[in-house]
C-alpha cells in the first residue's frame, strides 16, 4: 500500500466543453479521511466525480495506486473504489437488501450472480449500518436517514478500500448526520479505509477530516490538517464570510462561528 | 447442488461449483400461474369459433392424438393454433420490450412507443399501402419493421450528445413520434378510402388470420432477443440505479444501454410487423409484473413476458367472444383496458 490512494496529474475536468477544474495536481492520502469544502458550484462534486472516473477528464490523469484509472477495467476500479453520488434514487419497490446487493455488481459475472462471498458482504454491510431489521422493506418507504444508511450500505458491500461520498449527510437531521459521520469514522479507524467526502458543514469537516481541501472556483485554495486550513482569512477568502475561529470545546478542532449582519449591524446600533 | 431455501428471506438461492444465482422467491409460483392461465385461455381460444371444438379435443388434436372428427386437425392446427401462438409471442415480445424501455429510461410510464417503434412502423406501413397501392400485403411487415428500426436508430443518434441520456431519449422520442404520427395522418387523409381502411385495421393491431408462416418468421426474433434481454437483465438492475451509481459500480453504461435498446427495438419492431400496433401491452405488462415479483430484472423480465403473452391471448379471446360473430381486433381490447390503467398509473404516481 502506497501513501497516496489517488493522485491527479494536471487534471482538467469539463462539462460540455466548459472546464470546471483546470490543471489540478492533488494527492489523496491513503487510510485517511479527506474532506472537500467550498462554496456551491466551486467544483467539489466535479472533482469527486473525476476521482471516481464518472467524468472523463479533458486532460490529465487520475492515478489509482500509480496506474491510470482509465487503463484499468471499470469493474476492477469498482472493486477498489466506491462512489456514492449526491441524492441517489432507488427504483420503486426495491428492498433494502436488493439495493445493498447491487453493491456486489463488480464482483459478479453472468455465471456467478450470487456467491457466498456476495451474501456475506451484503449481510455484513447490513449489520454495520444496523439495517437488518429493515432489510425486507422497500427503500422508498424509509425515512431520509435510513435511506441514506441503505445507500452507504450498498457502497460498503462493494468492499472497496477507497470510498468517495458526495454530501452523505444532506437532508438528514443533526442526529442522523452524526450517525453517518460516526459510521464513516469507525470504518476508517477499524478497517483503514480511505474516505474522501464533500461536506457543507465546516465544523463537521474539521471534526471528522484528517485533511481538508478547500476549493474555490475550481482551484484548491488550501489543503492540510484542519488546524492549518481553517482560518478566519481562508473562510473570508473562500466563502466571503466574516467569522471567528475558536477551539471546539468538545473535540478541540477548529470551530467556525459566522459573524453575520445581525450581530455586526446590531452592535453598531446599540 | 446446494439449495438454501430458507436463507436470507426473500430469495431463492441456487449454487453449484461455477454457477450461482438468486431469484425472488415469488417468481416460480407466479410463472407457473401465468402459464396455466395462458394455456387454458389458448385452449379455449382455439376451440372458439363458427365451428366449435371441445377443449379436450383441442388438446388431443394439438398433441397429435386421434379424435372423433377428422376435420379438427385442419381447423385446430392450421387455422386457429398459429393465430393464438402469434398472440402469445407478440404479447411476450411487447412486454419484454416495454420492461427494457422502462428500465433504460428509468421512467415507469415509458413504453416501446417512446423510442419511436410504433410511430415508425405505422408511418412506413401506411406509406406503403397508400403511396404504392399495388404493393403486396406481404410486404407490409417488412416495411413496418424497417420503419420501426429506422426511426428508433434516428432517435438514438439524435439523442446522443457525448453520451446517451434517458431524458434526451424520451424527449427526442416523443418529438419524433409526433412528427411521424402527423405524417401518417397526412397520408391517411390523402389516401383512397379503401386503402385507408385497410391501413387502419392493420394499425389497430390484430392477430386475425395469422398463419404458421408468421409464427416461423417471428419466433427467431423473440428467441434471440428475448434471451439477450434475460442475459442483460443484471445490467438493467445496475442501470436503473441511475447513471452515476451504475458507472461507479463498474457498468459499461453506453454499451449496455446500446445493446438493451437494440433488443427492445428488435422485439417491438418484430411484434409490430407481425400484428400491428397492439397498444398498452408494453406499458401494462411490466407494471403488473413489478407488482407481482418486484423490480429485480432476473425475475421481472420472464414474469413480464408471460404477463404480456397472457394479456394478448386473453384480449384476442375476448375480442372474439364479446360481440360474436363480429370480431374485435385484440389491439382494441388492450386499448380499452390499457387506457384506464394508464390513467390509474398517472394518478397513482402523481404523489
Amino acid at each position: 500500500m502506497t501513501d497516496t490512494a489517488l493522485t491527479t496529474r494536471k487534471l482538467t475536468l469539463a462539462y460540455d466543453g466548459k472546464p470546471i477544474i483546470e490543471g489540478l495536481d492533488l494527492a489523496i492520502l491513503s487510510g485517511k479521511i479527506t474532506v472537500l469544502v467550498g462554496p456551491n458550484g466551486c467544483g467539489k462534486s466535479t472533482l469527486l466525480k473525476g476521482l471516481g472516473r464518472l467524468l472523463k477528464p479533458q486532460h490529465g490523469v487520475v492515478y489509482l495506486d500509480s496506474t491510470s484509472i482509465f487503463k484499468l477495467s471499470t469493474k476492477k476500479v469498482a472493486q477498489q473504489l466506491g462512489l456514492l453520488p449526491q441524492g441517489p434514487i432507488a427504483p420503486d419497490g426495491l428492498t433494502v437488501r436488493e439495493l445493498v446487493a447491487q453493491g456486489r455488481y463488480p464482483y459478479q459475472s453472468w455465471l456467478q450472480q450470487w456467491s457466498k462471498e456476495d451474501e456475506k458482504e451484503v449481510e455484513s454491510a447490513l449489520a454495520i449500518t444496523e439495517l437488518q431489521e429493515l432489510a425486507h422493506r422497500p427503500v422508498d418507504s424509509l425515512s431520509g436517514g435510513q435511506r441514506q444508511r441503505a445507500w452507504i450500505a450498498m457502497t460498503l458491500a462493494q468492499n472497496t478500500q477507497i470510498l468517495l461520498l458526495d454530501e452523505p449527510t444532506t437532508f438528514l437531521d443533526l442526529a442522523h448526520q452524526m450517525e453517518v459521520l460516526d459510521l464513516l469514522y469507525e470504518l476508517n479507524q477499524r478497517e483503514g479505509r480511505t474516505i474522501v467526502m464533500v461536506l457543507h458543514e465546516l465544523n463537521q469537516a474539521c471534526r471528522y477530516g484528517d485533511y481538508l481541501i478547500a476549493m474555490k472556483a475550481g482551484q484548491v485554495c488550501a489543503q492540510g490538517v484542519p488546524h492549518n486550513v481553517m482560518t478566519e482569512a481562508l473562510v473570508q477568502d473562500v466563502f466571503g464570510l466574516d467569522c471567528r475561529i475558536v477551539s471546539d470545546p468538545v473535540a478541540g478542532t477548529p470551530l467556525c462561528i459566522p459573524i453575520g449582519r445581525k450581530v455586526s449591524v446590531g452592535q453598531k446600533f446599540a | 447442488m446446494e439449495k438454501t431455501g430458507q436463507s436470507p428471506s426473500q430469495w431463492l438461492v441456487l449454487r453449484t461449483g461455477f454457477l450461482s444465482a438468486r431469484l425472488d422467491r415469488r417468481v416460480p409460483k407466479i410463472l407457473l400461474g401465468l402459464t396455466l392461465v395462458t394455456l387454458t385461455a389458448m385452449v379455449w381460444s382455439v376451440g372458439q369459433g363458427d365451428y366449435p371444438v371441445p377443449p379436450l379435443d383441442v388438446i388431443r388434436t394439438i398433441l397429435g392424438l386421434p379424435t372423433d372428427n377428422p376435420e379438427y386437425g385442419f381447423i385446430v392446427n392450421t387455422l386457429r393454433l398459429p393465430r393464438t401462438l402469434v398472440a402469445w409471442g407478440v404479447g411476450m415480445a411487447l412486454a419484454i420490450a416495454g420492461t427494457l424501455t422502462q428500465g433504460i429510461t428509468r421512467n415507469p410510464l415509458a413504453a416501446p412507443g417512446i423510442i419511436g417503434v410504433n410511430a415508425g412502423a405505422a408511418l412506413a406501413a401506411v406509406s406503403l399501402i397508400i403511396v404504392f397501392p399495388g404493393a403486396p400485403i406481404a410486404a407490409l411487415p417488412l416495411a413496418a419493421f424497417v420503419g420501426a428500426f429506422t426511426v428508433a436508430i434516428l432517435i438514438y443518434l439524435l439523442a446522443w450528445n457525448g453520451g446517451s441520456s434517458p431524458v434526451r431519449l424520451i424527449l427526442v422520442g416523443v418529438g419524433f413520434s409526433l412528427v411521424a404520427g402527423s405524417l401518417t395522418n397526412l397520408m391517411i387523409t390523402f389516401g383512397n378510402i379503401f386503402d385507408v381502411s385497410q391501413a387502419m385495421v392493420w394499425l389497430a393491431g390484430s392477430v386475425y388470420g395469422r398463419s404458421w408462416a408468421q409464427v416461423f418468421a417471428f419466433t427467431p426474433w423473440l428467441v434471440v432477443f428475448g434471451l439477450l434481454s434475460l442475459v442483460l437483465g443484471r445490467e438493467l438492475n445496475a442501470l436503473q440505479m441511475g447513471d452515476d451509481v451504475a458507472r461507479s459500480l463498474g457498468s459499461r453504461l453506453e454499451w449496455q444501454r446500446g445493446w438493451l435498446l437494440l433488443s427492445s427495438v428488435a422485439l417491438a419492431a418484430a411484434a409490430v410487423a407481425t400484428a400491428g400496433g397492439i397498444a398498452f401491452v408494453g406499458l401494462m405488462a411490466p407494471h403488473i409484473a413489478r407488482q407481482l415479483v418486484g423490480p429485480s430484472h432476473e425475475g421481472l423480465l420472464p414474469t413480464a413476458a408471460l404477463t404480456g403473452g397472457m394479456v394478448v391471448v386473453l384480449a384476442d379471446l375476448l375480442g372474439r367472444l364479446l360481440f360474436a360473430p363480429i370480431e374485435l381486433p385484440c389491439g382494441i381490447i388492450t386499448a380499452v383496458i390499457g387506457a384506464p390503467y394508464f390513467m390509474y398509473l398517472l394518478i397513482r404516481d402523481r404523489k
